[in-house]
């Protein structure tokens, strides 16, 4: 069986650029970020896949990387909030939104609130309002009270189908 | 949080994968989607020198058969929620998996780690930390001889609280399962122990492998309720799957009750099927004699005792309204 060795080096796309890292087989996916990598956008809240705060995108699916050992992701694509390029343009109007209605406080859960509305308009470019509250419940924000959360992402999806039109 | 020191495997084929499980199965955990495991592992509750993927070697794939909508072990609760063929031929299935967890949760997790889920308990679902805290030391489940919950009590009555098997065994489903000695299916609802202990009858070098869930000959309707603490993702402190068939007269053929989260097993409530066999299905007649009678029946199976977030009495009264409700639904 292959990896019997403490160490195990894996293969990624993570924001568009192949990487590789030769880590310990216990490390987790937001450990292997921010540790590692250095790249520190992406939060650790719980630790235990409750709060939503290390959400990224695995191959375009919302998933929690605190969660996530590093050897599940062998060859699969990571999207994180510095993914400004990979992102595309949904990624920066997010963040426009997010501050412009005022959805950020603390910031603390902002990245992951960020990637799983990501998640939400590039499967689903218009969503009821009821639609948003319930794939952004996997994310905890302890400031906003969420009002100002759901609106930024509802001003998103507007333009959205306004490029549409 | 860190993980403890364990070796991560990713074997290539199931053979190889049994192979390893029959030498070394007590000391490795099978990973699937890893949503549950990884917290067991943070909370050192499981402390394996292994954690064996099996993503590679178990199909991920659903499947509308001729007699049966099969699913791969590990399919995606988020890709069971969203699939054709599931919204087809069994859409409680598909209602199901949404109320699993929340939205990452749903895209991480799998229809067979679902139904592998261990018991929970408040007193077992802990750091070492807390537990050292605690006088009379380790309780049955952690591997220690007392029980905090019921302090007398030689049994452990932690709770299953998975969603999907519910749904499975009110749908009458089958799991296959591998083992060194080849395939066998067995029905979901004979899977279960009902010792909080051991919860499921997988053997360490064992697997599961798909899920095949009959499809209906008769109209079919079926509902899954759920009670939970926070409806946004916590764990079932009731969970009530009701399926039932009508013939073509409308009258109620095959009722299945089944009730998660009050007992170490999925509950089924057969004698059910007395009060609602062969009546008409959307004219039963709910008299406050009646109600009374369902609650009853449906509560004498809760094993609730202060184990959980809501107090036993609590829970157990909820699963007695919970499925009133989903009778109610279905019935009315």
């Amino acid at each position: 069986m292959e990896n019997n060795l403490n160490n195990i080096s894996v293969n990624f796309k993570l924001n568009g650029e192949e990487t590789n890292i030769n880590v310990p087989s216990n490390t987790t996916l937001l450990e292997v970020l921010r540790n590692h990598l250095g790249i520190t956008g992406t939060k650790e809240g719980c630790g235990t896949g409750e709060c939503g705060a290390c959400t990224v995108l695995i191959n375009g699916n919302p998933e929690l990387a605190c969660i996530t050992l590093i050897g599940t992701v062998e060859g699969k694509e990571i999207l994180t909030i510095e993914g400004s390029v990979a992102g595309g343009p949904l990624l920066k109007s997010l963040q426009v939104a997010f501050l412009e209605e005022g959805a950020v406080q603390c910031g603390y859960c902002t990245p992951g609130m960020i990637l799983s509305s990501y998640a939400l308009l590039s499967k689903v470019p218009k969503p009821s309002r009821e639609e948003i509250k319930e794939s952004m419940s996997g994310n905890i924000c302890r400031c906003t009270g969420y009002k100002k959360i759901i609106n930024a992402i509802e001003n998103v999806s507007k333009q959205l189908g306004g490029e549409a039109e | 949080m860190k993980l403890p020191h364990f070796n991560y495997l990713k074997p290539n084929s199931i053979d190889e994968c049994l192979d390893f499980l029959s030498q070394q199965g007590q000391q490795a955990s099978i990973l699937a989607g890893g949503s549950d495991l990884m917290v067991h592992l943070k909370q050192k509750t499981e402390h394996p020198s292994y954690v064996v993927d099996i993503n590679n070697i178990v199909s991920n794939e659903i499947n509308l058969e001729k007699d049966f909508l099969k699913i791969g072990a590990m399919a995606r609760l988020a890709d069971i929620s969203k699939s054709k063929a599931v919204i087809t031929a069994a859409p409680v299935l598909a209602e199901t998996a949404k109320k699993v967890g929340a939205t990452q949760l749903q895209y991480m997790g799998t229809i067979g780690g679902n139904v592998c889920l261990n018991t929970r308990c408040l007193y077992y679902n802990r750091t070492p930390q807390w537990k050292q805290s605690k006088p009379g030391g380790a309780c049955l489940k952690s591997g220690g001889n007392v029980c905090h919950a019921a302090p007398k009590s030689k049994q452990c009555f932690a709770l299953y609280q998975g969603d999907m098997a519910v749904t499975l065994i009110a749908l009458k489903s089958m799991l296959t399962v591998v083992s060194p000695l080849g395939e066998k299916n067995i029905q979901i609802e004979d899977f279960f122990t009902g010792d909080g202990l051991k919860p499921n009858k997988l053997k360490k070098n064992e697997l599961v492998k798909d899920i095949s869930v009959p499809l209906a000959r008769n109209t079919q309707k079926a509902v899954y309720l759920k009670l939970r603490n926070r409806e946004s993702i916590d764990f079932p402190m009731v969970g009530i799957a009701l399926a039932l068939a009508v013939d073509e007269k409308g009258l109620i053929q095959n009722l299945r009750m089944v009730v998660g989260g009050i007992n170490s097993a999925p509950v089924l409530v057969p004698e059910l099927e007395n009060i609602f066999l062969h009546k008409k299905c959307n004219q039963f007649n709910f008299d406050d004699g009646k109600r009374f009678e369902i609650r009853k029946l449906i509560e004498k199976k809760a094993r609730t005792i202060d184990n959980a977030l809501g107090s036993a009495r609590y829970r157990r009264e909820m699963a007695g309204s919970l499925g009133l409700m989903a009778l109610e639904k279905l019935c009315h």
